[in-house]
């Protein structure tokens, strides 16, 4: 359609270009034809006449000053020959003899020749005749004159005529050519206006529905116009618009269905869920939680002991989804057993509640109050059990150490070799009974955990104040190794901490070869932890599954003799765990590290920290 | 009857008036010591133990009871190994009743010191500590630093009996004047573990501080009682 147009539009304008530039080509053919024959006319008229008077004069001049007979005779020659000259040129005004100016130059050429016949015959004598002749021969001749002159004029006339009419046409000839050109221009104009918009309207429409399917309306479609590319291009557009459309149909349809799904498995879910924003205002709340926060007459609100499992996950920067039973919080009920409150191991995630929100938690109250009884009591007997066993145990050892003495009296060399197997039993009964109960109230939550922010190097120090004196009285050197400078603060409790590197530092010294350096240094980790280590050389490494099981309770390597209670690992990676961080050991052919990870403190916890207690850093951070 | 006392093992063991089977090493002008400590097996056991290294050792299984001993008059004793967790009246409370100034020297024997524990005996001037369970050899020392302590302070450069017989006391003034008689370069971790505990116990948090920074300790008073009980008495011997 635009392309039939602008063909259309083209074509008038040649047509046009060529109808103006024929007429131009005729109005100048014509012009010169008209002035040629006109300048042609008048030329040979004019010549003709020049000719006529240049003979009258020649003839006048030779008659008039011959007096010899033979002077005459000359005279009469060249008048012959003049004649036939002008009879010639006034053959050139036969066609013209109408003429008034021609006739009369007719009749005085006539009468002139006619005179100077009689003259000639006459010969030159002087009479009455001759005087007449004479004088009638300057009246024909000033009669010639006067009429060549008055046909010149009438040529001149003539010309100027022609030359204004040449001129009018001219002008006329330069107007049409304007207008057609004019003409040309609107109708270029035109096209080209026509052109434009076939062009730049599906572009322009094409463009208003890129920005509506970016503002996700998918319901505008682009109609097929312009050119051949314009098309494909919407036609393309179309279908993907469409393809969009389709998609987002399902993608509702599939939101639709995930939210039904999470409704389903929230509401039927056993267990109370809190979604709340950084305020702790709640967004959304399943049934169970409606009604825990109802039986707590608190309606829509967050219980306040979860408040601070979120402000706990705040603190530590991270996500609390683990089974620690320690982290259990008791919601005491008004009709529930005191003695068995509801218990929840609440686990928190971050989550956006809203999309206004900027961040905000989840909050998954998991129901432990069995599992708790249960590991109460569990607790309670190993406690109360180990306390009976404690003290009698504790003056069988003091009696068996006084009868060694023999202080008391002597013994006989069984009664001794008895007594010292006895008293050897009684160290380890006693060494496993105290690990055993530490475990307990490490497992019990009875151990808590102060977390403050400590200088790795203060840690280091601290172990090697306290530990250091033990590894080098088991024959080993010991050294913490250089640090690098400036390691960040990380979260620690002090005092469990330094027992954790004690007890690295005490199997270093029990295991490792005698007489090879023991190490301790501090670096940092890339994903946030400081990592303390302890490293040693060892005659017999840890293989792989030894290094997976080393933790467990009990456990003992192959061929290792029972020293020791076998539970201090274990109660290493309880610490551990209750700092949120990381435990374990690597060996490889002649070496064993055991290392313990610390997360570092961020600055945002810092700031807290001190904003809320003053400056709990500042206690020790100069030992470094 | 104390738990103890229904195990099989110690079924048929006399109550008191067990001494009197004992036969009695000691001088009759040797040291006398009085246990205090519900627990028969215990109590024989350090009874025996310092009996047999030439003291004159008493048991004392009930506390109203070794208080009236201690408060009649009739007896004197040189130290007095007192157990904590007693009925009645436990080690901390007997203790604080009698006069600081004029009691003889205790050493508190306990298996579970918490922080509160320790923080207490401290204020009632209990600075020696036994932890459970006992060795014979351990109790014999530390009962023979306390007697002796009284005799040590006599040399005019034991500063640090001198002190500790001034924190028996309460008096924490003395005792700091006596432990900062030395110039900070020449005193000791222990002197300095001694100088924090007694800026602690006499409010002075950022003394306390300081003197546990050069100590090379770094106490948490509500939690390490047992700790900061161990640490002291392996500084001091």
């Amino acid at each position: 359609m635009k392309r039939l147009s602008f063909i259309s539009g083209l074509t008038i304008i040649l047509m046009l270009l060529l109808v103006s530039s024929g007429f131009c080509i005729w109005t100048a053919r014509t012009l010169s034809g008209e002035i040629d024959q006109l300048i042609s006319a008048n030329f040979d008229a004019i010549r003709a006449l020049r000719g006529l008077r240049a003979s009258v004069a020649r003839i006048d001049a030779e008659y008039r000053v011959a007096t010899s007979v033979s002077e005459i005779s000359h005279a009469r020659q060249l008048f012959d020959l003049e004649r036939k000259e002008m009879e010639k040129s006034m053959a050139f005004f036969q066609r013209s003899s109408d003429q008034p100016a021609v006739a009369r130059l007719q009749a005085s050429i006539k009468d002139y020749f006619t005179y100077y016949e009689e003259y000639f015959a006459l010969g030159k004598s002087d009479g009455d005749r001759f005087k007449v002749l004479t004088r009638s021969l300057a009246s024909s001749s000033s009669n010639i004159a006067d009429a060549s002159g008055a046909i010149m004029d009438i040529n001149d006339d003539v010309i100027l005529a022609h030359r204004a009419a040449a001129m009018a046409k001219g002008r006329r000839a330069i107007g049409i050519a304007l207008g057609i050109a004019g003409l040309s221009l609107v109708i270029y104009i035109w096209t080209s206006i026509r052109l434009t918009q076939g062009v730049f309207a599906p572009l322009r429409q094409l463009r208003d529905s890129i920005v509506k399917v970016s503002q996700r309306q998918f319901d505008m479609i682009v109609p097929l116009e312009g050119g051949e590319e314009l098309k494909q291009i919407a036609t393309t557009f179309n279908q993907m618009a469409a393809e969009l459309r389709a998609y987002v149909a399902e993608s509702d349809q599939r939101v639709v269905g995930a939210n039904r799904v999470s409704r389903a498995i929230l509401e039927a879910l056993p267990y109370p869920i809190y979604i709340v924003d950084e305020n702790y205002a709640v967004r959304l709340m399943n049934p169970r939680a409606e009604m825990l926060s109802v039986a707590l007459e608190i309606p829509g609100a967050l219980p306040g002991a979860v408040r601070k499992s979120i402000d706990e996950a705040a603190a530590l920067g991270c996500e609390l989804i683990d089974d620690d039973l320690k982290r259990a919080i008791e919601i005491p009920l008004p009709d529930a057993p005191a003695e068995a409150p509801p218990t929840y191991l609440p686990q928190v995630f971050r989550m956006s509640p809203a999309p206004d929100a900027s961040a905000g938690w989840a909050v998954l109250l998991i129901d432990v109050t069995k599992l708790r009884q249960f590991d109460l009591a569990k607790t309670k007997a190993i406690l109360m059990l180990g306390h009976e066993v404690k003290t009698p145990v504790t003056s069988i050892r003091m009696t068996l150490h006084l009868l060694l003495e023999e202080k008391i009296g002597a013994l006989t060399p069984d009664q001794r070799e008895l007594v010292t197997v006895g008293r050897d039993d009684c160290e380890r009964l006693l060494t496993v009974l105290q690990s055993l109960l530490e475990l307990a109230r490490h497992e019990s939550g009875r151990v808590t955990m102060k977390l403050t922010p400590m200088a790795p190097a203060d840690l280091l120090a601290q172990a090697e104040a306290m530990h250091g004196e033990f590894v080098r009285r088991s024959g080993a050197t010991f050294a913490i190794e250089p640090m690098p400078p400036a390691l960040p603060l990380v979260q620690a409790d002090a005092i469990h901490v330094v027992r954790v590197l004690g007890n690295f530092l005490s199997n270093a010294a029990k295991y490792g070869t005698p007489g090879v350096p023991v190490a301790m240094r501090a670096e940092l980790r890339g994903d946030g932890f400081v990592r303390l280590c302890v490293r040693n050389h060892s005659p017999r490494p840890l293989s792989e599954a030894e290094q997976a099981r080393v933790f467990d309770p009990f456990y003992r390597r192959a061929g290792e003799n029972a020293e020791g209670s076998g539970v201090g690992l274990t109660i290493c990676r309880e610490i551990a765990t209750a700092h949120r961080g990381r435990i374990g050991v690597w060996s490889d052919d002649n070496e064993v590290e055991f290392y313990l990870d610390l997360r570092v403190v961020s600055p945002k916890q810092i700031e807290h920290i001190t904003h809320v207690s003053g400056s709990p850093i500042a206690a020790f951070s100069g030992n470094a | 009857m104390s738990p103890a006392a229904q195990l099989p093992l110690f079924r048929g063991m006399p109550e008191s008036g067990e001494l009197a089977s004992l036969k009695a090493f000691p001088h009759e002008s040797a040291p006398q010591i009085l246990v205090v400590d519900d627990e028969a097996s215990v109590r024989l056991g350090c009874v025996m133990a310092l009996r047999s290294d030439g003291w004159r050792a008493v048991g004392e299984a009930s506390s109203p009871a070794a208080l009236q001993r201690l408060t009649s008059g009739n007896d004197h004793y040189d130290v007095v190994v007192l157990d904590y967790a007693m009925p009645e009246l436990d080690g901390l409370a007997l203790a604080g009743v009698l006069d600081p100034q004029t009691r003889p020297p205790i050493l508190l024997a306990s298996a579970h010191a918490d922080g509160a524990v320790a923080l207490a005996a401290l204020r009632l001037g209990i600075w020696d500590f036994q932890a459970k369970p006992l060795v014979p050899d351990e109790l014999r020392r530390r009962v023979q630093r306390l007697h002796t302590r009284a005799r040590d302070a006599a040399v005019p450069t034991a500063w640090m009996p001198r002190a500790l017989q001034h924190c028996q006391r309460g008096q924490w003034a003395d005792a700091l004047m006596e432990l900062r008689a030395l110039p900070e370069a020449e005193r000791t971790e222990t002197g300095e573990l001694l100088i924090g505990l007694v800026c602690q116990l006499a409010g002075d948090e950022a003394g306390a501080r300081e003197a546990f920074h050069r100590a090379r300790w770094w106490p948490d008073w509500h939690r390490q009682g047992g700790e900061i009980w161990a640490e002291l008495a392996r500084r001091l011997g």
